[in-house]
């Protein structure tokens, strides 16, 4: 009994040291825990305000842009020197730039403002395709377009001043827009404002960047009539990847291929496609897209990860021109080459009657270690690929060399049609040139000896790339 | 009862320690700094390469600096009397002949960065789905014109605000961002994906759907 009570007695004591020891060490934590969060929370608040520093400073960026460009449309429109006219239509170009680069820094969702941003970025792209025109005296389609988009420059502007305002009386631009992809925020409905509500933007017809008809280019090289999803399959299961299986279809012309297929949807873009996957007998995965209109072989996508090369430039590109003609693309021709890492990038392009057509170029890729085909691309082929008239009557060759410099030496002389900027396409005569170490390509126009362009070849180790 | 007093203080302690650990992280505020690579993946496939014309290296090129590579470059840096730290800096790229500070494929690295961080789980055509999106939009009006204005667009991508962008990418994401540079666009023109499990935003299933590849569905 007396044992049981010293024991008890000693017990309690040990219970006092773990109290103590466990306060203790609960302070310390506490204290730990109170210095870590403020440091945290300082260094927190520090980012915060970091934040709202660009956030206004974007902002306040925008309204001058907006406000630059409000007047400086006023003075376009009212201008009747061409020289003055110019000037302002590059300065408004590259302060509608600067607008949009402001605008995408602000904490706006992206379906936001997304009517705003394409507004101002087809105002520059507007403003940049007239100031090349060299016009003389305005349209009256183009002066009306000129006076609406001062309208709505002026209804953006007091509104983008209003928002100035509030925020010069503290309100804070980070704290108002809370994070959330699609869902609209104090800020984000305060800046929509800034867009009328009674008066859409304008429609800016031209060609240029970022305008309607570069977006929804028009498909030209797919008059055919629709196949079935049977008639396609058919099609897949005749593709072949292998070097080897280009022999057989080319020798024995009774290639079978040993494939699984599986069908992988439709694709209801501008292509209307059948999607397939494919797996071959070596354990490859293939994507593959076949064209509705015309049964066309699309796209082929895969990738391995070979790091020996095997195969050399020139038989890459055999192989390339080969796959081209089992697709029934019997006249194209490798124009361009890239070698990453184990893999060539090519581009085909059409020779007929001596004449390159380089809008209707595809693109083949190839692992240099088996020679295996890998990817394919043909959409830049079906989008621009037509029945084309070209220009008859050309002018001397001659007359047009006399303008390459005297340093130069010719290498070779050749017809090509060159895609210009959005949509257009003209026919040139293509010199390609050597001058000390470069290589450049000059195209002049072969009706009236423009210069349209001139390219320089800067060769690196994987291949030629064109600047 | 003492016994049970004993216990009593023990499950106290271990109660405040577990709430302590819980809301430590809470409030010591999400880490901010995130995984960055010394070198980019050209640069170690680069830095491999050269390790293994020397002799210091056989592994693969697979640009990833692994123990294999390290010792490698430990063993190069004793030879050559340098510091033997295993890290490619300015001397030992001198003598290694890398250049450290070639800028020319910012553009390829960011995309292959946003596909890694955004679809590194779905198939190759998937991943170049994804950078061809980032692409039309350099080219759409309704977007920012340039690569980095569009991916580090105020919350275009998720991957972007959790940090997941500055995870390096792996291969297969730098090949697919490849392909995209290269013209390949499985999707012709899309300029939206999402994830019709995750999405969040009533918003996006307005969206005119144009082709579902893997878990995502691509649209205009």
């Amino acid at each position: 009994m007396k044992d049981l009570s010293k024991e008890k007695s000693n017990m309690s004591k040990a219970g006092v040291i773990t109290l103590i020891v466990f306060v203790i060490v609960l302070g310390v934590m506490m204290t730990v825990f109170c210095v870590l969060y403020a440091i945290n929370k300082n260094k927190y608040e520090t980012t915060v305000i970091g934040l709202e520093n660009i956030y206004q400073r974007s902002f306040y960026d925008l309204v001058e842009n907006v406000n630059n460009i409000e007047i400086k449309l006023g003075k376009l429109i009212n201008s009747s020197d061409s020289d003055y006219r110019k000037k302002m239509l590059t300065e408004i170009h590259e302060n509608a730039n600067s607008a949009q680069n402001n605008l995408s820094l602000l904490p706006i969702p992206i379906n936001g403002l997304s009517d705003t941003y394409s507004f101002i970025n087809q105002l520059s792209g507007y403003t940049q395709t007239l100031s090349k025109l060299n016009i003389v005296e305005f349209s009256n389609e183009q002066y009306k377009t000129l006076t609406e988009l001062k309208n709505s420059l002026s209804l953006m502007k007091s509104r983008l001043n209003k928002i100035s305002t509030e925020i010069n009386k503290g309100y804070n631009i980070s704290s108002n827009s809370n994070l959330g992809q699609g869902d609209y925020t104090n800020f984000t409905i305060k800046l929509q404002g800034i867009k009328s509500t009674n008066v859409d933007y304008p429609t800016m017809i031209y060609d240029g960047p970022f305008s309607d008809s570069v977006v929804n280019k028009e498909i030209k090289g797919l008059n055919f009539s629709e196949i079935s999803k049977n008639d396609a399959l058919k099609i897949v299961e005749n593709l072949y990847f292998k070097y080897e299986e280009s022999k057989d279809i080319v020798e024995n012309n009774n290639f079978t291929n040993s494939h699984k297929i599986k069908y992988a949807g439709e694709s209801k873009g501008k292509f209307k496609t059948y999607d397939f996957e494919i797996t071959t007998s070596n354990g490859n995965n293939y994507f593959a897209q076949i064209t509705k209109k015309g049964g066309k072989l699309l796209t082929l996508s895969s990738y391995n990860n070979n790091t020996s090369k095997n195969i050399t430039k020139e038989d890459a590109i055999k192989i390339a021109e080969n796959f081209a003609k089992s697709q029934g693309l019997n006249n194209l021709y490798c124009v361009w080459s890239d070698i990453v890492n184990c893999d060539i990038y090519l581009n085909l392009a059409p020779v007929v009657n001596d004449i390159i057509y380089y809008p209707d170029l595809i693109k083949v890729k190839i692992d240099l270690s088996t020679g295996d085909i890998l990817g394919w691309e043909a959409s830049t082929y079906y989008t621009n690929h037509t029945d084309r008239t070209l220009a008859q009557e050309y002018i001397n060759s001659e007359e047009v060399k006399s303008k390459i410099p005297d340093d130069f030496k010719i290498i070779h002389q050749k017809l090509a049609l060159i895609p210009l900027d959005y949509n257009k396409e003209v026919l040139c005569y293509e010199f390609k040139c050597s001058q000390n170490l470069s290589t450049y390509y000059f195209y002049y126009n072969v009706q009236n000896g423009n210069e349209e362009n001139i390219l320089k070849v800067i060769e690196t180790d994987n291949g030629n790339l064109l600047m | 009862m003492i016994l049970s007093k004993k216990w009593w203080f023990v499950s106290i302690f271990s109660l405040v320690f577990i709430i302590f650990c819980s809301t430590y992280n809470f409030f010591a505020f999400k880490n901010l700094d995130y995984i960055q690579a010394e070198t980019s993946y050209s640069q170690n496939t680069a830095i491999q390469q050269r390790l293994k014309d020397l002799g210091y290296y056989d592994g693969p090129i697979d640009g990833i600096i692994g123990w294999q590579t390290t010792q490698a470059i430990k063993n190069f840096q004793f030879d050559y009397g340098v510091t033997v730290d295993g890290i490619v800096g300015p001397v030992t790229a001198r003598l290694l002949g890398v250049d450290l500070n070639e800028q020319n494929n910012n553009d390829l690295y960011l995309i292959a960065k946003c596909v890694y961080a955004e679809a590194r789980g779905e198939p190759y055509v998937g991943q170049v789905a994804v950078a061809a999106v980032i692409l039309n939009r350099v080219k759409h009006p309704d977007f920012p014109n340039t690569v980095y204005g569009v991916v580090y667009q105020p919350w275009a991508f998720t991957a972007v605000y959790d940090g997941q962008i500055n995870y390096e990418p792996n291969d297969t994401a730098y090949k697919a961002a490849q392909d995209a540079l290269n013209g390949w666009d499985p999707t012709y023109g899309c300029i939206y994906y999402y994830n019709p499990e995750t999405a969040t935003s009533e918003w996006i299933f307005s969206r005119e759907p144009v082709i579902t590849i893997g878990k995502h569905v691509f649209a205009i």
